[in-house]
């Protein structure tokens, strides 16, 4: 199975009051094509550093990040950010969405920064809000959108640019447990039907329980890494 | 879509962007008033000097400027004035015989400057003949009539039909005396003009001076002024041994008023933009802080700073884009409105006529001057907007996507 992401030794530390927090302290570990990831811990335990480093946002004090096969370390600012916009999908925790646009405009303005045509970014946009059952707010503003609805407009964005994973930092943190319910099938339904590839950083039980694998983190340091997929293999494994 | 997103983020804060736009409108509306008013004033301070008293063209003897004296004259000089009449653009044309003399009445004398004027070609030219305040236009004295200034009268203490001797030097160079009578007192806007010029008719002055074809002064005034240079090369060549000089060259007091007139239009631009600058500056900070969260998030899904830079930049040409075309109507209705119908400023009308001005002045305004303030705020946006857009793409993605 290809890696999309391989994380080699990741350390972050902030120098908070020149009082260094180590928030990672030198983590390892990889994600191949198509997992349904989650990295669970408690509040503070480098859930959000680690995704911000995984997803170019942050630079690590010391290691390395490689997204298939681009060391992240290597790319210029500027880089950087066309290497975000072709390969990582984000979903925030607080939706994130531009108010002044509509849900069609938002999902359709990854693809116009992408630089494709008018007439392929509108279609492929009402593609995508079907896929997440949106069909017929297309022209609603996020502001007339519960916030599930806002959520999947999110995921939806995220899908925009088909890119090779997708980082979703508590993104049911502010939702109710039917939108939640509803956010994940929809999520575990790509995930199934296209492969994407999903990495989300979560409190919630009900997110953990319909991940495959489950990366623990507490105190910078990963503390397990069940990865259900592989077990139930070596399970079925004679 | 970047020009979408800025649009309606101009509208996001509905107050704050109208009161930075009704802020455009109002001194934009107010800088065109103004740049009008100053326009409208110069105008009719410079048209009152080369109506009534330089023209635009003057020709004289090269060594008359130094001396004035009588035989610093222009030789064949009535018959030069015809062939300068005929030069395309020249309205009107006329010759003088200036001395300067001293006059006296039954209870005081002055120096003054005497024009001895061919007076129906003057009136074409100077306009004299509007300026009768008080008797006629040379017409109620059959013979030497004479016109002066009303505070040179009123320092004379004569009235119409007085008598006044002027005292000169002749051809000869004799001590002459010659008595006038005065047919009318006029009301010039210049002071030099009310206090120490007295007109004569050339002939009878010409008489006493002993050469009736004399001639110290041609004035030339123009139909289009902004051919004068033009003109000013043709009317040289008809009289290359004299000097011929432009309204700027007799007067570059008048010239460096209207010049100076023209840098504290500039100076007054610059002051508004610059204030306009600071405004725009706080009202797209504003913007800009309150959207940290927003901004952070499109850096991280891939918008790059060049363009997060330009839709900061052209959010801060949408303001002045609104706001300038309305400053502009405003400004132009109300330089339209006062230019037809004036702006009385009688209250002060003494002070001003004191220093020759008119007390109703008729705004104006040009199209280039519109054109420049235009271009001046599309700049002022463009500045304006550089510290905002910095600051907006100096932000750490991750470090905004933090902030509440």
């Amino acid at each position: 199975m290809m890696k999309v992401i391989e994380a080699h030794k990741i350390t972050k530390v902030y120098n908070a009051d020149k009082v260094p927090v180590n928030a990672l302290r030198g983590i390892s570990f990889s994600v191949d094509r198509g997992e349904f990831t989650a990295i669970v811990g408690p509040s503070g335990c480098g859930k959000s550093t680690l995704l911000n480093i995984v997803g170019g946002l942050d630079n690590p004090t010391k290691g390395k990040i490689t997204i298939e096969g681009n060391d992240l370390s290597n790319l210029k600012e500027n880089k950087l950010i066309d290497f975000r916009l072709d390969k990582i999908g984000f979903v925030f925790q607080s939706y994130n969405l531009i108010p002044v646009l509509t849900a069609r405009e938002n999902i359709a303005l990854i693809m116009e920064l992408q630089g494709v045509g008018k007439r392929a970014r509108n279609d492929r946009a009402m593609y995508l809000l079907r896929a997440v059952g949106l069909e017929g707010k297309e022209d609603k503003r996020p502001t007339e959108l519960s916030g599930g609805q806002q959520q999947r407009v999110a995921v939806a964005r995220a899908l925009a640019s088909e890119p090779a994973f997708i980082l979703a930092d508590e993104p049911t943190a502010n939702l109710d447990s039917v939108a939640t319910d509803n956010l994940l099938d929809i999520m575990a339904g790509i995930n199934k039907e296209k492969g994407t590839t999903f990495i989300f950083s979560t409190h919630d039980q009900r997110v953990i329980d319909k991940a495959r694998r489950v990366i623990r983190l507490e105190d910078g340091l990963i503390v397990s890494d069940n990865n259900l997929v592989t077990n139930k293999a070596h399970e079925d494994r004679p | 879509m970047i020009f979408i997103i800025a649009w309606r983020n101009v509208w996001r804060q509905k107050i704050r962007s109208l009161v930075i736009i009704s802020a455009m409108v109002i001194g934009l509306w107010g800088l065109i008033f103004a740049i009008g008013f100053m326009n409208g004033f110069m105008d009719s301070y410079l048209s009152n000097a080369l109506k009534h008293e330089y023209s635009h063209i003057q020709i004289h003897h090269p060594n008359f400027k130094r001396d004035q004296e009588i035989k610093y004259s222009i030789r064949q000089g009535i018959g030069k004035v015809k062939e300068i009449g005929a030069i395309d653009n020249v309205k009107a044309v006329t010759h003088r015989t200036v001395i300067n003399a001293m006059i006296g009445s039954a209870k005081a004398s002055a120096g003054v400057k005497v024009l001895g004027v061919d007076t129906l070609l003057e009136k074409k030219v100077t306009a004299f003949d509007q300026l009768i305040a008080d008797g006629t236009y040379f017409k109620s004295v059959k013979r030497n009539p004479l016109i002066i200034g009303e505070k040179l009268a009123d320092k004379l203490k004569v009235k119409l039909k007085s008598k006044l001797v002027l005292t000169f030097q002749n051809h000869e160079g004799d001590i002459v005396s010659q008595a006038f009578r005065v047919a009318g007192i006029f009301n010039a806007k210049s002071p030099v003009l009310n206090e120490s010029v007295v007109m004569v008719n050339y002939k009878d002055l010409n008489k006493s001076l002993g050469d009736g074809a004399l001639v110290s002064e041609i004035a030339i005034y123009l139909n289009d002024p902004d051919k004068i240079q033009e003109n000013y090369e043709m009317i040289t060549a008809i009289l290359p041994e004299y000097q011929v000089e432009r309204w700027n060259e007799l007067a570059p007091e008048l010239s460096l008023i209207v010049e100076q007139s023209g840098t504290n239009i500039y100076i007054l631009v610059i002051i508004f933009m610059t204030a306009l600058i600071f405004g725009i500056i706080n009202t797209m900070l504003m913007a800009v802080l309150e959207r940290i969260k927003e901004l952070g998030m499109l850096m991280a899904i891939g918008m790059n700073k060049l363009r997060l830079f330009f839709m900061i930049t052209i959010e801060t040409v949408y303001l002045g884009l609104v706001a300038c075309p309305a400053g502009l109507f405003l400004g132009y209705l109300t330089i339209n409105y006062f230019h037809r119908f004036g702006l009385d400023l009688s209250a002060y009308a003494e002070g001003l006529q004191k220093v020759g001005y008119e007390a109703v002045i008729y705004p104006i305004i040009s199209g280039n001057h519109y054109f420049i303030l235009s271009l001046g705020i599309f700049i002022t946006t463009i500045i304006a907007s550089i510290y905002p857009s910095l600051k907006a793409i100096k932000l750490k993605p991750a470090e905004a996507l933090r902030k509440i």
